[in-house]
């Protein structure tokens, strides 16, 4: 069994060190049929906010050839609404559950976190920090947090070296390293590929800054991320040797071998992303060839 | 809604169309509309799964209908396709319907509907671009060229669409008649769709005052 929360009451154990990344697979079972969830050590969902959030103005998605930019406006009905359409569910899954709330402000967290505590099928929270958050918001969100399930912070890729100690210091039980980086598209909107019956491009001047750079951002997944993803780990195993947490190591993971180094570089578990787009079997694979480490 | 894998067992081409006809041994049904998130054992292709129509299923096994601009219609017998499907909403034809418009500048997600309509005996009229190059289609089905007339619009008992702004065609198509019958227009509107079970919320479209994904909700929409 892996420990992601070895000093929280609840503690959070897993069978399996393998789970997916929020907004992979929906709030619950949307993937039924075509991922064995069982296999899994752990189902995190997609990012709840404790008021409801409607999505972002399409294009919501922009295929690359080396992957794909997703920028969704995480829409969610809402902590309590979800806990009452989902909770039943969840408690059906299988693997703990882990709910990934977006750390938007400290009384909406706290907001978020009373309701997730008394909801039968939630095992831990996973808080997504903002790209731009600050060392001191970082605390204090994460301060919000506690109180109830677990609290893993995912930090974003590229400053989770920065953040991990202020983490530490507010409590986190456990670190996902990290939220993929948020980039533009290399191309304009509207050349971007298609392969379907609508243009990716939206209303008129929507895609670019008046300076004609592009200001539509979104998350960007792709085994690219993969060799960032795993310094990333390494530098926060180097930075948290004095006072260890439990790390997650996520980014581009496309392969067993992937999935194992991050491993080998001190992570305790695994959050595989985009690789479930492109062939849902992978995670149940990865997770049964994990289970043998 | 599974996964599953499939040979490719020939390609052929007929009017500039190209038909992927895969090797049985599984049983492969979708609606006309519907569609499958493909996958191919080849080293170049797009990074995510692209969506393959299901034109009907042979004896000998499933066939596919695309573009030729489709990335799978370099496929060669031999090649492999991870499906995973079927997704979405497909047509509904409605049971007193007899008169079928097809508005279309590609008939890749249509062609299914076009033979489904003429099995059960609708009169089925394509419109087409002035410069849209002639598809191959039975003889059965009536081709004319250029905008949505009154008359084309009095006549249809459907109008199923796939163009690039289906929402205009739909306000066109109520201006041009009235009291239209319920599911009147009905259009395919495809985004990218990253995970076709509405999972990555990746792919809304907005459709008046509503945002639905279009790989659970759609891809065909009443409009």
């Amino acid at each position: 069994m892996i420990e992601l929360a070895p000093h929280h009451k609840r503690g959070l154990s897993l069978a399996n060190p393998v789970m997916n990344a929020s907004g992979l697979l929906g709030f619950a079972d949307e993937y039924r049929g075509l991922i064995d969830f069982s296999r899994l050590g752990a189902f995190v969902t997609n990012a709840l906010t404790a008021r409801p959030r409607t999505p972002a103005h399409p294009p919501n998605a922009i295929p690359l050839p080396n992957g794909v930019l997703i920028h969704t406006g995480l829409p969610n009905p809402g902590v309590r609404a979800a806990i009452r359409q989902y909770d039943r569910e969840w408690q059906r899954l299988g693997p703990p559950v882990i709910v990934h709330l977006a750390a938007t402000t400290p009384e909406d967290v706290r907001r978020s976190v009373e309701p997730l505590d008394l909801a039968e099928g939630v095992s831990g929270v996973e808080l997504g920090l903002r790209d731009d958050v600050s060392v001191e918001e970082t605390e204090h969100v994460i301060r919000a947090a506690l109180g109830g399930p677990p609290v893993i912070v995912r930090l974003p890729l590229l400053r989770a070296a920065e953040l991990c100690e202020a983490a530490a210091r507010a409590g986190a039980d456990a670190l996902t390293v990290g939220a993929p980086m948020r980039t533009s598209p290399p191309i304009p909107l509207r050349e971007a590929p298609l392969w379907g019956s609508i243009a990716n491009g939206n209303g008129e001047g929507e895609s670019q800054d008046e300076d004609g750079k592009q200001k539509w951002k979104g998350r960007f997944y792709g085994p690219e991320v993969f060799p960032m993803a795993l310094e990333a780990v390494r530098a926060v195993v180097g930075a948290m040797q004095a006072s260890p947490l439990p790390i997650i190591g996520a980014g581009g993971i496309f392969s067993e071998e992937n999935a194992r180094a991050i491993l080998s570089a001190g992570a305790a578990a695994v959050q595989v992303d985009a690789a479930v787009w492109v062939d849902p079997a992978f995670l149940s694979r990865v997770a049964e060839a994990m289970a043998t480490l | 809604m599974r996964q599953f894998t499939l040979g490719v067992a020939e390609i052929a081409t007929s009017g500039g169309q190209i038909y992927v006809r895969c090797g049985g041994g599984l049983e492969v049904t979708a609606a006309p509309g519907q569609f499958y998130l493909a996958r191919a054992d080849i080293a170049t292709q797009p990074f995510l799964r692209v969506p393959l129509y299901l034109f009907h299923t042979q004896s000998g096994g499933p066939e596919f209908f695309v573009d030729p601009a489709h990335p799978y219609a370099a496929l060669e017998p031999g090649d492999t396709l991870d499906l995973v499907g079927p997704c979405g909403r497909g047509f509904s034809l409605p049971p007193r319907a007899a008169h079928l418009l097809l508005v279309a500048h590609t008939l890749e997600r249509l062609y299914a509907l076009a033979h489904l309509a003429l099995e059960r005996h609708f009169a089925v009229t394509l419109l087409l671009p002035p410069d849209a190059p002639l598809p191959s289609l039975p003889l059965d089905v009536e081709i004319q060229r250029g905008a949505l007339t009154a008359d084309l619009a009095a006549w249809a008992d459907l109008i199923a669409a796939d163009v690039p702004d289906p929402l205009t065609l739909a306000q066109q198509a109520r201006l041009l008649r009235l009291s239209p019958p319920p599911g009147f227009v009905q259009a395919v509107i495809t985004p990218i769709m990253p995970c076709g079970v509405g999972a990555c919320q990746a792919c809304w479209v907005e459709i008046g005052h509503h945002r639905k994904r279009a790989c659970v909700e759609g891809p065909v929409f009443h409009l």
